[in-house]
């Protein structure tokens, strides 16, 4: 059976002052049913990018320069509007780091998830209430029965996020697109929203792409993990084969900057020093060899290939045979 | 590699540089028609509650809390710039000036701070060199050689002089945060408030903002209060620790010695909290419930409506802060003993 | 300068792009442009175009239909009115340029201590500019005109009265916006106090997008003072203004169509022109309205 999502050599571009940013670059990953892949990257990753391109959302300053998305074999890239409109929010659902994006401030939340359920025609108005009562009780929204006529507003951030959760599991979607969730939270309140994303999947059978700054919710709660670096893939691997073994240097340094990780007697904090590099130039060299502090000549002479290292683990680096 | 953090010799000096004691701000949370039609009785809330805290000459104390736990307030309490209901505020002894004018400007030399927001808190039509320079020319130090000072203070913060003629909207995130930090060093302030100084930066770099603020307190013998929600930015930053739940210190205490055991549920709900990146290791049960609202404080101790240990006696009585251990306090009624279980007896 | 980052990269275009030159690529801009500058010129060099002395009358040669002697005829005494009108365009623009440069000053100042000042002051101010915006323009004329007679400084007080509310309405909000600016709580940590944060902080920002909403009311200024003086409570004859010109015209429509359009003309093109010309400001300082990224 073919993967559920297939990214092969996509290569985004945006329009900048002076010439093309190139804020992704010959992605290529693919993603099966049922798997949570958590997308893990810093500013400048573009992890927001390729998770609104499979949307389809991208700004209009936005160019696909080149690659292919396909989702249950579908191309999505070459479908027509209306055709992805048939598939946001019921096969594919997105669930954004500010909660007032997802939800409309001046509809009751009663009403934007019975609205949500429109293809749904042979269900009633009531029993798509009820759905919808049923599923805010489920991501843990006290007194849905009652709460559910209430705006936006009057709820905490806290629970906005649950009820944009429980919006797009409404749809029983296969891919759900999780982009920054918990940013936003204090992290009481984010540690809450990861237990329930873990409950859910008991229950949810669809496929979840976690896009994250933080290393640490991507271990709890993913099997894989894609790491990018300034519009590059730089490594994936299954989760604990990644924590356990990273390859790439950036994947290390990163894990090194994870303040949960400072060890015992650490005097300062561990930092990637340098910046990231410039995104309109052309790729000629590792993405990472500026900052990288494993560098070699020929990293920077010409950029690495992606290969195996383990089962499932695959890796951009000179060092490892790239 | 990286630096060591070199705490600087302790100044002779017994008293504390700054004392904040029993401080109270309160703020009109809902105007008084929306009041008395919603049946609130009392509209106003008390950002900060009875506060009590010590930083001596050259120490760091970090501030800790979530969003609405009062932290920003009380340093901008400290500053001087949201009115104080009851406390005081002491620096160096003396007491904060009560009726503004030349004290309060001078006061001002003597304390800095640093904003959440990075480049907002730089005013946007002006250069860099400009805004480093302000501190000089607001009290009336023109003589000095400004074009000197500019150049002194960015090299401080670790920008090259490019940065000078560079405007605000110019700059990314961590360089308006040094440039802000810059600012804040003008007039060689003795103590300095960092409110949230690593908000919106990747992980990578936030070390940066932070080992910069351990260097410039060991060259300059600064001292600092650092604001944060974030846990493990105060680990190596600061001494000791505060807590802040609601608008009250519900845990004070060396920052070793909390992170090795915390006394208060928060603060163990807290330290609970932080994602840890090790798939190998599942993090607790986060606690449930969400902050209450500050205009309906629970009665007794206002952790009991989230608190897993909470007994009858917290929901009918405010605890006092009790000592736990040599400067390690907490506000509970069953602090988390050493061994880390609740001395409720419950597990 | 190292590369930029992603956020740099597509960050909005620095303002020191010139400004004039997006003014310039804009078509309605540059028809502004070219209609501001040629009545600003003409108000200049007022003396030198007009061919007559507009108040010397020659009765004989009374209301005659344009000609090649006097462009727009002449009116019913006898007077040239195309030098009638290049003269009117020196006061109209004397007047609104004195009238909005005041009416700026006044509403600048208080919306300024309105919007940073205490609670008290604010609920004063903002009372008082709300009852004199409440009065309509004509019914204060008259009541001025019954005080101090008519005259251009009776149509500049009447603009002040009229526009001071409003720009001090717009200057309070402004001001009320950026005292919780973060940068305004920066300036007073440091120590700035009241004035400084106004002068140094505040008004730079208020201003840009102040002073084209005042350009765009320059035509509106030009035609309270052509209607005030249309009704006889500016500008006295025998003095050439575009009211009494039109109001000469309008007294005479029967014999002669042609004085009314050369005293309408300008105020339309006049219109046109300052708003165009605001319009096309406001999109090119405003860098959100670019449409490259």
């Amino acid at each position: 059976m073919a993967a559920l999502l297939e990214v092969d050599g996509l290569s985004v571009d945006f329009a900048g002052s002076q010439r093309p940013i190139h804020a992704l670059r010959d992605i290529r990953f693919s993603m099966e049913r049922g798997r949570i892949v958590g997308l893990v990257g810093e500013s400048g990753s573009g992890k927001s990018t390729l998770s609104l391109a499979v949307l389809r959302l991208l700004a209009p300053s936005a160019r696909i320069v080149s690659g292919t998305i396909r989702f249950d074999g579908v191309d999505i890239l070459a479908l027509s509007d209306e055709a992805m409109r048939a598939l946001r929010g019921r096969r594919i659902a997105m669930v954004f780091q500010d909660p007032m994006s997802t939800l409309n401030p001046v509809l009751s939340v009663g009403a934007q998830m019975i609205d949500v359920q429109f293809r749904d025609a042979d269900l009633s108005r009531k029993q798509k209430r009820a759905r919808a009562v049923s599923l805010l009780a489920r991501v843990g929204i006290p007194d849905p029965e009652r709460r559910i006529d209430d705006f936006p507003h009057q709820f905490s951030g806290g629970m906005r996020q649950r009820i944009s959760i429980a919006m797009a599991l409404l749809g029983q979607p296969d891919l759900l697109i999780a982009d920054e969730p918990t940013t936003a939270l204090d992290v009481t309140l984010e540690a809450q929203i990861l237990d329930l994303l873990r409950d859910l999947r008991r229950d949810f059978a669809g496929a979840i792409l976690l896009v994250s700054h933080h290393l640490g919710v991507v271990a709890e709660f993913c099997d894989e993990v894609v790491v990018l670096y300034a519009g590059e893939m730089v490594e994936q691997a299954p989760v604990g084969e990644l924590f356990a073994n990273p390859r790439h240097p950036y994947t290390r340094a990163l894990l090194d900057c994870d303040p949960g990780r400072l060890p015992a007697d650490a005097r300062s904090f561990p930092t990637i020093p340098g910046r990231l590099p410039d995104l309109g130039a052309p790729r000629t060299q590792c993405v990472f060899a500026a900052r990288c502090p494993l560098a070699i000549e020929r990293c920077r002479a010409e950029p690495p290939a992606m290969i195996d290292v383990a089962p499932g683990h695959r890796a951009s680096c000179h060092l490892l045979g790239g | 590699m990286s630096r060591p953090v070199t705490a600087p010799a302790v100044i002779s000096s017994v008293a504390e540089l700054l004392e904040v004691e029993r401080l109270r701000v309160r703020f009109r949370a809902v105007k008084p028609l929306n009041a008395w039609l919603g049946g609130i009785r009392d509209p106003m809330i008390d950002a900060v509650a009875d506060v009590s805290l010590d930083i001596p000459e050259g120490g760091a104390f970090g501030l800790v809390g979530e969003s609405g736990s009062g932290k920003t307030t009380l340093g901008r309490a400290i500053m001087g710039l949201v009115p104080v209901e009851s406390g005081e505020v002491r620096l160096a002894g003396a007491a904060f000036p009560k009726r503004g004018g030349r004290a309060l400007k001078a006061w001002r030399r003597r304390i800095a701070m640093t904003f959440q927001d990075p480049t907002g808190s730089l005013s946007p039509r002006l250069t860099v060199r400009t805004l480093i320079t302000e501190p000089f020319r607001i009290h009336g130090m023109t003589s000095r050689d400004l074009g000197a000072e500019a150049r002194r203070l960015i090299a401080l913060v670790g920008l090259s002089e490019d940065f000078l003629d560079r405007y605000a909207h110019e700059l990314s995130g961590g360089q308006a945060r040094r440039v802000g930090i810059a600012r804040a060093l003008a007039l060689d302030p003795r103590l300095l408030i960092a409110d949230e100084p690593t908000a919106g930066l990747d992980v990578s770099v936030q070390g940066e903002v932070l080992n910069l603020l351990a260097r410039l307190r060991g060259e300059l013998g600064i001292a600092l209060l650092l604001i944060t929600h974030n846990l493990a930015a105060v680990r190596l930053s600061a001494e000791r620790l505060g807590v802040m739940y609601m608008g009250r210190l519900v845990e004070t205490g060396p920052t070793g010695a909390v992170f090795r055991g915390a006394a208060h549920p928060y603060t163990a709900a807290l330290l609970a909290a932080i994602p840890i990146a090790d798939p190998t290791r599942h993090r607790k049960r986060a606690i449930a419930g969400e902050v209450p609202s500050l205009l309906h404080r629970p009665p007794g101790c206002e952790f009991h409506t989230r608190c897993p240990h909470a007994q009858p006696r917290c929901r009918a009585e405010a605890p006092l802060a009790r000592e736990i251990a040599t400067g390690h306090a907490a506000r509970c009624h069953f602090p988390i003993d050493a061994g880390g279980s609740s001395s409720t007896g419950s597990p | 300068m190292s590369a930029p980052t992603f956020e740099e990269a597509t960050a909005p275009v620095p303002q020191r792009r010139s400004a004039l030159r997006h003014l310039l690529a804009d078509p309605l801009g540059r028809f502004g442009l070219t209609l501001v500058l040629v009545i600003l010129l003409t108000a200049i060099f007022a003396d030198a175009i007009a061919p007559y002395n507009p108040t010397a009358i020659a009765v004989p040669n009374r209301l005659q239909g344009p000609s090649l002697a006097h462009l727009f005829g002449t009116d019913q005494l006898g007077r040239d009115v195309f030098s009638r009108v290049v003269l009117g365009a020196r006061i109209a623009l004397e007047v609104a340029l004195v009238a909005i440069t005041l009416a700026l000053a006044v509403g600048g100042a208080l919306g300024l201590a309105a919007g940073y000042g205490p609670r008290w002051l604010d609920g004063i101010l903002v009372l008082v500019f709300d009852t004199i915006r409440s009065f309509p323009t004509i019914m204060f004329a008259l009541a001025l005109v019954t005080l101090i007679g008519p005259s251009l400084e009776t149509v500049i007080v009447v603009v002040v009265a009229t526009f001071a509310p409003s720009y001090g309405r717009i200057v309070r909000t402004q001001t009320q916006a950026l005292k919780h600016a973060e940068f305004i709580l920066a300036e007073r940590s440091l120590g700035a106090g009241a004035v400084r944060i106004l002068a140094v902080h505040a008004v730079p920002n208020i201003v840009g997008p102040l002073f084209i909403l005042a350009s765009m009311d320059v035509p509106v200024v030009i035609t309270i003072e052509a209607g005030l003086s249309f009704l006889g409570f500016g500008v006295r004859p025998p003095t050439p203004s575009w009211g009494t010109v039109l109001n000469d015209g309008y007294a005479f429509i029967g014999n002669t169509p042609w004085i009314i359009l050369a005293g309408g003309l300008p105020l339309v093109l006049s219109t046109l022109g300052f708003t165009f010309l605001g319009e096309a400001l406001r999109d090119a300082i405003d860098p959100r309205l670019r449409k490259e990224i």
